[in-house]
Formats: structure tokens, C-alpha cells, sequence
């Protein structure tokens, strides 16, 4: 037996309630456990408010000597030492209504102080409103660093599932009591699961840091006389919940509001504060840069500006040093156009943590034949947050640990903050309006040759680290551009007419290859052929590159891409 | 004076009636310094708790859905048998058993062990269910070195069914706690029901079709619930009873103006009872009706039924009124209930004059602690050394 679990059985011994409402309290003693588990784990839970309540929960609370508010919803029973902490009765959604108003809910002064963490037993189920309107009523009211901690019925619950098989309706497998000893009894309105509470959440601004299936209640109630047949019934479903997560009942979650992020309709009149990051070596091409910056539409009183070098580590001294609500990323080859910073600004929305925006090459600029993911004409949409083109708000960019300074300056630092935002449960977002220009310099020796074998090499380094690269970022999920997945398919073809000795697999497998660099090929008249042949023999030496690269790092970071 | 006091349900699980009643003896008791102890059972952990002198031993309490299912006595039957194995180790000098103690062994344990009892008959009727129960209950009865009932009335009916003398031994009140401790609010009366709603015989129903000519004749009259709902965890009821006897009150504004309070605590019903105009019990077969008591000491008039206890305790016309209620069907009698009615509002103009609380005060003293406590002392200490000079000539 746990220790939360001794706690919850000497409060239990202690209230003040008829044998039956103990073994009420008794019988939801696992959620109990779990809900006082969850708050005492918070950092900070010196003052919370619990709606419903369930008394052992409360109890449980108060004797830890924790401050207790509690907001009662009719027809759920309390002992009278818990009646002084109640400082609202009434229907459940006119107490979730009445916080956001700010209506006191008797003629007692109205504690306007937020609150460490809000326990919401079985409410956001049951409530006439959406979750993501209960939520926003709560954030106000939810302490810098607070939390608030839900439990409500899962969608794929065993109930659920069973239900929904002999076509009945889900939504009744909990009867409508008008009293209750325990949580709130009212029928639930919706069922919800952990992506749809996970969406309401951060809809209202909060990111949801711990969620976890479980067994909100033991088998049966000590004193509720069953036949054998539903007693049986129900320690063989007890048993299936136990040992199957995905049957458990009930979703606990610990929601967090975003650090820094808005709340209400995005940014008014009032702008933020941005502070833009030049990310780059070059001195001077760092400050063409920032002369394009002066032709900004957005107020220049508000923005200021940030050198750093192109790795993580540089990248976060500047995050630390930024003045800027908003820091804004852009890099020495970028020329951002007049209308970027409020673009971008504008386009982060509600509650959003991290922003991409779109790179676009630049008239002019070299075009990279094996155009790796952050490398294309056009980047944007694939789950990179280059250097060249990304906004983040700073406090949630610092709350997760900024970027990923062990990676360094590896191809993808850049995207590691997003990921650690993502992991978090901050939204991420990605939007062209807010595109800059990007120069890709054309390589003037041979030294492409080290630097692309390098980034090859990364890439499946990168995936490891952020698995969703695959879907969003690569070609087909294991090629880092459709050119290599040509190159690889032609090699395969060799390999095989050379196994089966027939060059017919040859010829078919150069098929896709030689599509993606037909355009190259002259044919006609013969004074191109040199000039083919040169540009075929630089596409093997890229692809060689590139291969070797990719393979290397697949070996290393045991992740194919090829 | 080693005294036990077992009984299957004590505080925190259950505080009024038989309950509250072997508290403040306990109580008293532990207070002259005797030893005291309360065998009692816990749906939770076995324990050992002390309520300032008195020892609280709570047994195990089995508990289980099959057995309240096939065999719902068993768990009061296991108490009794549990509680007689403690009696058996601890050796006390008495003990004082009432109605449902369910140790059906004392007399064994009396004869073997030498171990005297009190019998304490809190009910008017009993209603066992089985043939072993009736036998069980009579022989206690028989067997017991002294028999208690709680008034006058009930001590002559057991004389009369089962030959044996039989002391009058009231539950007390602690006048000191029970107190006047506000001012009376006589603008906005309130009406203070105090018992069980889910328990048939506290006469809810009649109230509440009652209050509708009360609320209709004194619209800024409150009717306050303060009892528990649903008993025991013998009980099956959830509350359920409660809100169907609400659909009683047909005026909407007669049911706005009920304000369900809950049992309250111990701490908090003096306040209560002093705020109330009146306080009303209309039960029928109530042995005592400790509530009533409890009012009269806070200086509340009551109304109540002139039969049975309330009709002992509710004798002067200065601090209440009474009606007709004799039996079960008397709760269905619709002139009974504007009896009742006319008893509530006669009740609140009562709380209007200025003497009604030295009156009320004056009359439950008779039931104070330090009387009654004083009383049950002398009883448990004369059947003490009676046994004691057993011992001596047979030595």
C-alpha cells in the first residue's frame, strides 16, 4: 500500500460520516489517492480549489494543512468541519460561470487571489459547457506556475466500449443521481479523450503536462448488496481495467498554463515587445540584415536586436539576453521583407509558443540540385524551425530549456526548441505570411563536399531526436529528398542486374533517377553534351556525397534515411 | 467501576439517538472517574481511540456486497460475537447493553464469567425479524441484573409484557453544551426538523404536507433540515426518499423556502436550536425523542406527538405543542397534518414571548446530565456490588 494511500485511509478514519458514506468514499478511494498524489506533487499547492468536491479529497487536502477552497455543487454531501471553506454552492455550470465573472457566491468578500492548483473532479465531462470555455473561465483564476488537475471519463473506457457494442449509448453508463456522498454525480455530457482534451486545453491556454489512464474506483462498495452474478460481473471488468490501461475508466491530467503565451484574442493594439536574433559569422552580412530590418512595419521603439553564432548554445545566450516578449529568429543570408515582424507577430495567435515561418530563395541565389529538407526553393510546412525564419515567446521558449545545446551546431539545432516545446505541450505552429528571402551562396571550392557529407550525416540524427521529421520533413518517411530516393533505387537496380546478372534491373531501377535530373541533360544539340556530361558526373559526386553521408549517420544514429 | 458500553455503531459513523446517548454517559461516567470503554465497529481499520477519558474500541466491521446481498444480519451478528470475545478478555466490571447491542451472549457471559449487565430498552416496539431474534431479545430481557427504559411509560409496558422490574433511565442532555447561544430571529421563524428523512417513522412526510398551509399562513417561515439522510449502512437508501418526499411541498415558493442543512455537528446544533422558533418531531413510536430535549434546553419550543416519549416530555403547554399521532397510519391522516400544521404556527407564536425560553430551560433540566448521569451511576454501582457480595459469601 503507498503511502498516499495510508494518507487517504486515516483521513477516511477520521471523518465525521455514516458507515454507508464511508464506504462510498471507500469504494472512490483510488481516484482519491490519485488526485491527492497529483496536487502534492505539484511544485507549488499551497492554496487550491477543489469543485465538487469529494470530502475525503478535501479532507485529505485540509489536513496537510494546505488552504482549501471549495466550490460546492448541489447534491453532493460535505461534513461540517469542511462547510467554512465553502465559498460557492450551487449548479455546477453557474459556479464555473460565476469565476469568470468574478460574482462572489454568498455575501462573503470575494477571495480574488488565484489559485496553486484547481481540482476538477468529473467536470469537464458534465458541464453544459464546452471544455475549452470551462478552462478559459479557470485561467484567471490559476496562479503563475499553477495547475490544474482534471479527471473525467475516458472515452475508450471498458463501460464505454461495451456500451457502444450492444448499441447503447455511451453516454449513459453513469445513472443520474441527485445526491451524492463522493464526486459530483451529474450524468457526463460528453466523452472525451486525451487528444480532445489535450486540443480543449491548449485552446484555453494550457498545455497538458502528465496524463494517465486509471481504475477511478475499487470493484464494488462494501455495502451495496449485489447478486453474484453483477458481483462477478463487475471484479472481472475491475480485473480487465486493471491490467489493460486502455480499459481504464477515467483520464487524469495535470494542465499547466503556457508560460508567457496571451490569453483573450491575440495581441491588440498594444504589440509586444520583439527582439530579432541574427543568427550568422559574418559580421557585415549580419548588419545588411539588420538594415532590412529598419524598413519593418512594425513600431521600431519596440524591437531590438540580438547577435548570435549558428549553434544552440549562442542561439540561448541571446534568448537570455532578449528584452522581447517575442524573439524572433532570423539569420545573415535572410533579407526579411518590410512586413515580417508584425506578420509573424500577428500570426502567432492564441496561446501559440513557436512559429515557422516560410524561406524563400532569393532572386539570384544558388539553386541546390539535392535540396535537403532546409534547403529547398521553398521551405516551410515540414516541422523545421530554421534559423533563417522562427518567432518563439520567450518565457516558454526559456521554461523548456531554450535549445537543445548538446547538439550544437549539428543540422537541425535550430529545430530542437520547437521539439522540446511540442514535448511540453505548447502549441507550435507554422505560417508563410511571415516568409524572408534567403541567398543560398553558390559553393566557391570544394569544401561543399565536407560540409554536405555533414549535414547528410545529421539528418538521421535529427530524426532520432524528433521523430515527427519523418513525416514532416522527409520524403516518403525514409528519403531525405526525392532525388536520393531516385539515387537509392537506381543503386538497387545495379546491384541487383549485377546479382541476377540482367542490366534490364538496371535500366528499370535508373528509371526514377533519371527523371529527377532529366531537366539537366541537353541532348540536343551535341555542343551540350559536355556540358551534360558534366553536370551528370557533379550529380553522382552530390549523390555519392550525400549517400555516404546519410549512411554514416543512419549507422549512428540507428535511424534509416537514405 | 470498569463499565463497557458495546454497541455495532458509535461516533464518527453514527452521533444521534442510542449514539449520542452513550456518549454523554460514557462520558459522565469516565468523568467520576470510572473506567469506561465503548466496543464499537469501523467499516474502516480496527483502532483504538480515545474520546477524552473514554477508550473507543472499534472491531472490524465485515462488510461485503454478497452478504447484504444472502445473508444481511450476518454483519451484526459477527459484531455480537466479536464484542462478546472482547468482553471476554477485558473483564469489565458491567456492562450496559441497549436494545441493538446484539450481544445476545451476556447472559452466558453473565452466568459463566460472573460478568453483570444493564439492559437498556431504547424502542418502543421492536421489530425482530426471526423467531432466535424475539427469543434473544426476552431473554436479555430476563437475564439482565437490571432492565432501563426510557420514560415511565415504556418501564411499565416492559413490566407489563415481560414481569420484570424496570428502572426509568432517560437518555440525558448536557444542559451546559444545549444552551440559549443566540437571540432569536422571531421575523423570519424557522422551523427545525432534526431527524432522519429517510427514517419512515420520523413522520417527514406529514411535515412536509404540512408546511404547505404553514407557508401559506406564515410565508417567511423556513422549514431547515438537519437530519442525516439514510442511516447506518444497513440502510439502502441513498437519499432517494429525501428528494421524493420533497414533491410533497406543492408551492414552489413553500419549497424555496426549505433549506436542507444536514445532520450539522455536535458543536453547531446549540446555535441551530437556539436560532429556530420551533423545533418538530412528528414521529410515532419514538421511546424518548432526544431532540426535543436538546431544543427545550437551547430554550425552543417543540411540537411533537402526544404519545409514546414526546408525550412524556411535551407536558406543559408553555413550551410546546402536540398532536394526535398514535400509530404508523396516524402519518397518512390528512387532519393530522393541519393539526400540524396549527401546532407549528401555535409553536411560533410561542417563541414570540419573552418567557418561553426560562420555561423551556426550566423544563429540561429534569433530563440534565449531572441528574441523569448521577442516576445511571448509582444503578451500574448498586448491580456492582451486588455481584461483588455474591462474590464474598461464595468465598
Amino acid at each position: 500500500m503507498s503511502a498516499t494511500d495510508t494518507i487517504v485511509l486515516d483521513v477516511l478514519d477520521e471523518l465525521a460520516v455514516t458507515d454507508t458514506v464511508f464506504h462510498d468514499l471507500a469504494h472512490a478511494r483510488p481516484l482519491i489517492a490519485r488526485l491527492y498524489a497529483a496536487v502534492t506533487a505539484r511544485p507549488q499547492s499551497d492554496r487550491v480549489l477543489l469543485v465538487g468536491p469529494n470530502v475525503a479529497l478535501a479532507q485529505a487536502l485540509v489536513r496537510d494543512g494546505r488552504e482549501v477552497e471549495i466550490w460546492q455543487v448541489l447534491g453532493v454531501a460535505i461534513t461540517e468541519n469542511l462547510r467554512p471553506n465553502v465559498t460557492r454552492v450551487g449548479e455546477l455550470d453557474t459556479l464555473i460561470g460565476a469565476a469568470a465573472d468574478g460574482e462572489p457566491g454568498d455575501g462573503r468578500p470575494f477571495d480574488v487571489r488565484p489559485f496553486d492548483v484547481i481540482v476538477l473532479p468529473f467536470v469537464l465531462d458534465a458541464a453544459t459547457a464546452e471544455p475549452a470555455v470551462l478552462l478559459s473561465a479557470l485561467r484567471d483564476r490559476t496562479a503563475p506556475g499553477g495547475s490544474v488537475i482534471v479527471a473525467l471519463r475516458h472515452a475508450g473506457a471498458l463501460d464505454a466500449r461495451l456500451r457502444a457494442l450492444s448499441g447503447r449509448s455511451v453516454l449513459s453508463a453513469r445513472a443520474d443521481l441527485r445526491h451524492s456522498w463522493s464526486w459530483p454525480s451529474a450524468a457526463p455530457r460528453r466523452l472525451l479523450d486525451t487528444d480532445a482534451l489535450r486540443a480543449a486545453a491548449r485552446s484555453a491556454g494550457f498545455r497538458m503536462e502528465v496524463a494517465e489512464r486509471v481504475v477511478d474506483a475499487n470493484a464494488t462498495a462494501g455495502v451495496d448488496a449485489l447478486p453474484f452474478s453483477r458481483w462477478l460481473r463487475d471484479q472481472v471488468s475491475y480485473a480487465a481495467k486493471r491490467a489493460v490501461p486502455a480499459l481504464r475508466d477515467t483520464l487524469v491530467a495535470t494542465l499547466t498554463p503556457f508560460s508567457g503565451t496571451r490569453v483573450g484574442d491575440g495581441y491588440g493594439p498594444d504589440l509586444p515587445h520583439v527582439t530579432v536574433v541574427v543568427v550568422g559569422n559574418d559580421p557585415d552580412r549580419a548588419l545588411r540584415t539588420v538594415g532590412s530590418l529598419e524598413e519593418q512595419t512594425y513600431p521600431g521603439e519596440r524591437v531590438d536586436v540580438q547577435f548570435a553564432a549558428p549553434n544552440a548554445a549562442a542561439a540561448n545566450a541571446a534568448v537570455r539576453a532578449a528584452r522581447g516578449d517575442v524573439v524572433a529568429f532570423t539569420d545573415d543570408e535572410s533579407r526579411p521583407p518590410a512586413g515580417w515582424l508584425e506578420s509573424g507577430v500577428r500570426a502567432m495567435g492564441e496561446h501559440t509558443a513557436a512559429l515557422a515561418g516560410g524561406v524563400l530563395a532569393e532572386q539570384g541565389s544558388a539553386v541546390p540540385f539535392l535540396a535537403l529538407p532546409d534547403r529547398r526553393l521553398r521551405v516551410g510546412d515540414n516541422g523545421l524551425f530554421l534559423a533563417a525564419n522562427s518567432f518563439y515567446v520567450r518565457d516558454a521558449l526559456l521554461s523548456v530549456g531554450g535549445f537543445d545545446e548538446r547538439v550544437d551546431a549539428a543540422w537541425g539545432w535550430d529545430s530542437t526548441a520547437a521539439v522540446r516545446l511540442r514535448a511540453a505541450g505548447y502549441p507550435t505552429t507554422e505560417d508563410e505570411s511571415a516568409f524572408v528571402f534567403r541567398m543560398y551562396p553558390f559553393p566557391a571550392d570544394r569544401s561543399w563536399i565536407r560540409e554536405e557529407f555533414e549535414r547528410a550525416r545529421d539528418i538521421p540524427v535529427a530524426v532520432r531526436r524528433d521523430p515527427s521529421l519523418r513525416r514532416t520533413a522527409l520524403h516518403r518517411r525514409y528519403f531525405a529528398a526525392a532525388r536520393t530516393r531516385g539515387f537509392d533505387i537506381a543503386l538497387a537496380g545495379v546491384a541487383v542486374a549485377v546479382v541476377r546478372r540482367k542490366p534490364a534491373y538496371a535500366v528499370v531501377g535508373a528509371v526514377p533517377w533519371v527523371r529527377t535530373m532529366i531537366e539537366y541533360v541537353d541532348l540536343w544539340p551535341p555542343a551540350e553534351w559536355r556540358t551534360s556530361v558534366r553536370n551528370v558526373r557533379g550529380i553522382v559526386l552530390r549523390n555519392g556525397v550525400w549517400l555516404a553521408g546519410l549512411t554514416t549517420g543512419s549507422i549512428r544514429a540507428r535511424r534509416v534515411v537514405l | 467501576m470498569k463499565i463497557a458500553y458495546p454497541y455495532p455503531s458509535y461516533w464518527p459513523y453514527v452521533r444521534r439517538g442510542a449514539e449520542r446517548c452513550i456518549h454523554d454517559f460514557s462520558g459522565y461516567l469516565a468523568g467520576q472517574g470510572h473506567d469506561v470503554e465503548i466496543i464499537t465497529s469501523t467499516p474502516g481499520r480496527p483502532r483504538v481511540a480515545y474520546d477524552g477519558d473514554v477508550k473507543v474500541t472499534y472491531l472490524r466491521q465485515i462488510s461485503h456486497p454478497l452478504m447484504y446481498q444472502y445473508i444481511p444480519r450476518f454483519r451484526i451478528a459477527a459484531y455480537g460475537m466479536d464484542a462478546s470475545r472482547h468482553l471476554v478478555r477485558e473483564r469489565p466490571d458491567v456492562a450496559h447493553l441497549l436494545s441493538f447491542s446484539y450481544v445476545n451472549l451476556a447472559p452466558l457471559l453473565r452466568t459463566m464469567l460472573d460478568m453483570p449487565f444493564a439492559f437498556h430498552v431504547i424502542m418502543r416496539n421492536h421489530y425482530w425479524g426471526t423467531r432466535y431474534q424475539r427469543l434473544a431479545y426476552a431473554n436479555l430481557i430476563r437475564s439482565a441484573d437490571i432492565v432501563f427504559a426510557l420514560t415511565r411509560g415504556g418501564a411499565d409496558a416492559i413490566t407489563a409484557e415481560h414481569g420484570v422490574p424496570c428502572e426509568v433511565l432517560s437518555p440525558p442532555v448536557d444542559t451546559r453544551h444545549f444552551r440559549p447561544v443566540v437571540k432569536r430571529d422571531t421575523t423570519n421563524p424557522v422551523v427545525l426538523f432534526p431527524a432522519d428523512l429517510a427514517d419512515p417513522r420520523k413522520g417527514g412526510p406529514l411535515l412536509f404536507k404540512a408546511w404547505n398551509r404553514v407557508h401559506a399562513e406564515c410565508p417567511e417561515a423556513v422549514l431547515a433540515l438537519a437530519g442525516p439522510v439514510g442511516m447506518a449502512g444497513y440502510s439502502q437508501d441513498r437519499g432517494e426518499r429525501l428528494f421524493s418526499q420533497l414533491q410533497l411541498v406543492k408551492d414552489p415558493k413553500a419549497r424555496d423556502q426549505i433549506d436542507f442543512r444536514g445532520p450539522g455537528d455536535r458543536d453547531g446544533l446549540p446555535r441551530w436550536y437556539a436560532e429556530a422558533s420551533v423545533t418538530v418531531l412528528p414521529s410515532v413510536e419514538e421511546a424518548f425523542g432526544m431532540v426535543l430535549v436538546e431544543s427545550l434546553a437551547c430554550g425552543t419550543p417543540v411540537v411533537a406527538s402526544s404519545f409514546d416519549g414526546p408525550g412524556e416530555i411535551v407536558t406543559d403547554p408553555r413550551i410546546g405543542a402536540t398532536v394526535a399521532l398514535r400509530d404508523w397510519s396516524d402519518l397518512d391522516n390528512t387532519k393530522l397534518v393541519d393539526d400540524l400544521a396549527v401546532a407549528l404556527l401555535t409553536a411560533i407564536d410561542l417563541s414570540r414571548q419573552p418567557e418561553t425560553v426560562d420555561a423551556c430551560r426550566a423544563h429540561a433540566e429534569q433530563w440534565s446530565l449531572e441528574r441523569i448521569g448521577a442516576h445511571a451511576e448509582d444503578m451500574l454501582s448498586s448491580i456492582v456490588g451486588a455481584r461483588r457480595s455474591r462474590q464474598k459469601r461464595s468465598a
